[in-house]
């Protein structure tokens, strides 16, 4: 014990944190003990209360057992002495010492060779609170946290179900990151568990400080601006997409969770859209839809019907833009590509700024800048317009990833449709349609179930469908049962 | 090197778009201004003529299901007159690209950017096409599946917002004796139509082979009626004199469009979605003729072949013509080039199969096998 406890000990100098209390066990004769923990990461009051009580304080009944030659030490205190859920044996030092590393407690017995491992991590977390990116009106208002264990436990309160597997793995060589790999064992598509599996173990990294490493390990295509994950933190789409088939992979200290395969159309989607009546929700996704397309190729076809094609503008329409115009001293490229990077800049400044300031300096920044922007005759006021009204757009659209994607899309739609015009939209348009064809998220075509079209599953793609009439499940992710009421549960 | 598998819906919408590609640019003014009011009938015998060969390469096709035209022609014709047939398949099919990207080109540069050098934009053309076919048949599939319906969609739009200024008395006089120079001068629609050759080259990929003529005889039918349709509004509202006179009639039929003083001149739109289909029937041709390289020449990748294949396919089209006219000058001499390729080596092939494997059931390639066993 004494060897162990100043092995551990020397491995783990300099760590001030590190606590180590000996002890005589509480009967006459007994040895000696030596628990070990990190200050902050075990619950000391848990330790105090149920491990060193009952060990010091307890009386001589363990002692005649122990005397008599029944069973080892260790595994009486175990059995008898420790009221703690957790509690495994190791005798190998390394297991101990990452166990300690972890917040667990590390208790050694003079005489044996073995130590105990106590379950007793107990830090501070964050309370579950309203996901900060992902807000509904109606629906659940929990959302994931930094740890681990609530947000698993999110998901299973949830699915109380037998299908529900949940498989841990370790990743990054010094971070050592709980993941979680979560499915239902009937639903999941056969063979895509395992490819989770293996690319999750391919992966070699010091470090996973946030589910987006992960993401750019495992995804299909890692040089595609498109996410082909779906990141959520909302543990009610997680367990809508488990039950869709999809797999779920919930990392430590993230409240991001990943979820695979995901088709492109999920960024249009909100979990509203399900828990609204059908009408409303159809009519959300079809103004998503617009706006997506808004957010695309509003300012670029501004720019090139003005630059190119002004002929194409019905003349009134083209009257007031050029009075609006007049004294402007730059081409109209120049004009929107300058007002889309202010925005972006703006945007950025407001995420980045003191939270009380941020929102304020991102209105007013916009309003004054605007503002005097168009008074000082630098931009028109159509440009601000268009510019305000494509930024407003693309924040309706609930995905952040792909959000984020089409807003670097549009500076690239701008660029070309200044040197090209329509025809430069056009051939990006091309190009990002090519793309986004050839892409796939694990074995599921991204435009599915549009190309390759899928009539059945488009029933909830543009609009949502009643719930009753969804009797089948999404067949884009190929779940392997039949539909509810025709198995047995 | 995987073979790409598709759906006859994907393989259906490619066609349409191939059709859709080459036909409402330039052939609706060629049409009109050789057969008069009676135009919208070529297309019809172009269909007609096209579902015909269509027929005969599925025939072709079901001998060999599991080849294309690149293999089944070595089999049928021998190596040598094979690969003769194969040079000439590969080069139609570059060429027809090549005509493509030059009306691509002429198109954009005559209409809208008439000071950017045309070679510009061909290699922009190329270039976009060319990372479509990178990507494979697949993802050109998709892109079809996609492209397609918004495009046909869009077309059906448009005729249905010009309806109102149609006046059907401009359509008048459709008589008999119109069916024969319509006939003649539907040659040059059925050799852009018979582009559809490229058929050949999809069906081991698709998946339901037995479907594959029924998607493509509804392509054309699709395709055809949408041009035919806006050939015939383009003759009633501009007359026929006028239409035949156009460069390309449906883009100034687009441009009369006015709903409701808001909604006008939507050539956008419909440069939008010549555009689209276009690029998508490059990338296609691309596509194929990399692959046919890639099987004739035993090669494992496509792919490094696209690289010089799109510079050839680049100067192709800009040495194909010197300039617009002349373009259009070749589009009634092409039947000349293209049909003995669509009909002619096809009739041939077939003849071949049909002297050499003849009897019923089974397919060529399992009689083959069971005569070499």
């Amino acid at each position: 014990m004494k060897d162990n406890l100043a092995a551990i000990r020397a491995d783990l100098l300099p760590a001030q944190d590190l606590i180590v209390r000996e002890f005589v066990l509480g009967w006459t004769g007994a040895p000696r003990a030596g628990l070990l923990y990190l200050d902050g990461l075990a619950d000391t009051d848990f330790l105090q209360r149920d491990v060193l009580k009952p060990l010091t304080l307890s009386g001589d009944r363990l002692a005649e057992n122990q005397l008599r030659g029944r069973g080892d030490l260790l595994g009486q205190l175990e059995e008898k002495l420790l009221p703690i859920a957790q509690v495994r044996r190791s005798s190998d030092r390394r297991e101990l010492r990452q166990a300690i590393l972890e917040g667990d407690g590390a208790l050694l017995i003079e005489g044996c060779s073995q130590g105990l491992i106590l379950g007793v991590r107990g830090y501070d977390t964050r309370a579950i609170s309203e996901p900060t990116t992902e807000g509904v009106v109606r629906g659940p208002r929990d959302g994931f946290t930094e740890e681990i264990k609530t947000n698993l436990s999110l998901i299973r309160r949830r699915l109380p179900s037998r299908q529900l597997a949940v498989e841990f793995l370790q990743l990054g060589d010094y971070t050592r990151t709980r993941v979680a790999l979560v499915y239902m064992k009937e639903l999941a598509r056969p063979g895509l568990v395992e490819e989770v599996r293996r690319r999750l173990a391919a992966i070699r990294i010091d470090g996973i400080l946030e589910s987006g490493y992960i993401e750019e390990f495992i995804e299909d295509n890692s040089w595609s601006i498109y996410p082909q994950l779906e990141r959520t933190e909302r543990p009610d789409k997680v367990t809508a997409g488990l039950l869709e088939g999809r797999v779920a992979i919930v990392t430590q200290n993230t409240p991001f969770v990943l979820l695979l395969p995901t088709v492109v159309f999920q960024f249009l989607h909100s979990p509203e859209d399900y828990y609204e009546r059908p009408f409303i929700a159809a009519a959300l996704r079809l103004m998503r839809l617009a706006n997506l397309i808004v957010s695309l190729l509003g300012p670029s076809l501004y720019v090139a019907v003005l630059s190119y094609h002004q002929a194409m503008l019905p003349s009134p329409l083209d009257l007031t833009i050029s009075a609006a115009r007049q004294g402007v001293p730059f081409p109209v490229f120049v004009e929107a590509f300058a007002m889309e990077f202010t925005f972006e800049v703006l945007r950025e400044a407001g995420v980045r700024l003191p939270r009380p300031i941020g929102q304020a300096v991102s209105i007013v920044g916009a309003l004054v800048i605007g503002d005097s922007a168009v008074r000082a005759g630098l931009v028109s006021p159509i440009t601000v317009i268009v510019v305000a009204v494509t930024g407003i757009a693309n924040f309706t659209l609930p995905g952040f990833g792909g959000a984020t994607a089409i807003r670097l899309l549009r500076f690239l739609s701008i660029i070309l449709a200044g040197l090209l015009g329509l025809f430069g939209v056009i051939a990006l348009l091309a190009l990002v349609i090519f793309h986004l064809a050839s892409l796939e998220s694990f074995g599921v075509p991204y435009l599915a179930p549009l190309a390759p079209l899928n009539l059945k599953d488009l029933k909830d793609i543009f609009f949502r469908a009643p719930w009753w009439t969804m009797k089948k499940r999404p067949g884009i992710f190929a779940p392997k049962t039949a539909p509810p009421g025709e198995r047995q549960r | 090197m995987k073979d790409p598998g598709i759906t006859p819906y994907q393989f259906g919408a490619l066609i349409s778009s191939t059709i859709l590609a080459t036909n409402i640019l330039f052939i609706p003014s060629y049409v009109v201004n050789r057969v008069g009011e009676a135009g919208w009938l070529t297309l019809f015998f172009a269909a007609v003529l096209d579902v015909t060969v269509g027929a005969l390469l599925f025939y072709l096709g079901r001998k060999f299901p599991e080849q294309n035209f690149i293999q089944y022609s070595l089999t049928l014709a021998g190596p040598l007159l094979g690969s003769l047939i194969n040079l000439i398949y590969l080069g139609f099919l570059l060429l027809a690209a090549a005509m493509s990207v030059r009306s691509f080109g002429d198109f954009i540069t005559e209409n809208y950017l008439p000071a950017t050098p045309r070679s510009f934009i061909i290699y922009l053309v190329v270039f976009v096409a060319g990372v479509g076919a990178n990507h494979g048949l697949e993802s050109i599939a998709r892109a079809g599946e996609l492209i397609t319906p918004v495009a046909v969609g869009l077309l059906f739009l448009i005729f249905f917002l010009v309806s109102p200024d149609i006046t059907l008395a401009r359509l008048r006089p459709v008589t008999l004796g119109a069916a024969v120079p319509a006939l003649r001068a539907s040659l040059v629609p059925t050799a852009l139509f018979g582009e559809c050759v490229i058929m050949a080259m999809l069906m081991p990929f698709v998946q339901e082979q037995r479907k594959t003529l029924l998607a493509k005889g509804t392509a054309v039918a699709v395709a055809s009626l949408i041009t035919a349709l806006l050939v015939a509004a383009s003759v009633g509202v501009f007359g026929a004199v006028q239409t035949g006179n156009f460069t390309c009639a449906l883009n100034q039929l687009t441009r009369i469009i006015s709903v409701a003083g808001f909604l006008e001149r939507l050539e956008a739109l419909f440069m939008s979605v010549w555009m689209l289909t276009a690029f998508l029937k490059i990338a296609l041709f691309l596509w194929v003729v990399a692959w046919g390289l890639r099987q004739w020449w035993n090669l494992s990748d496509y792919r490094p072949l696209l690289l010089p294949l799109g510079f050839l396919l680049a100067a192709l089209s800009e040495v194909f013509a010197s300039n617009c006219p002349e373009l259009l000058t070749y589009l009634s001499y092409h039947p000349y080039f293209a049909l003995p390729v669509e009909v002619g080596i096809t009739s041939f092939l077939v003849l071949l199969g049909w002297v050499r494997f003849r009897g019923k059931g089974g397919s060529a390639a399992d009689k083959l096998a069971g005569g070499h066993r």
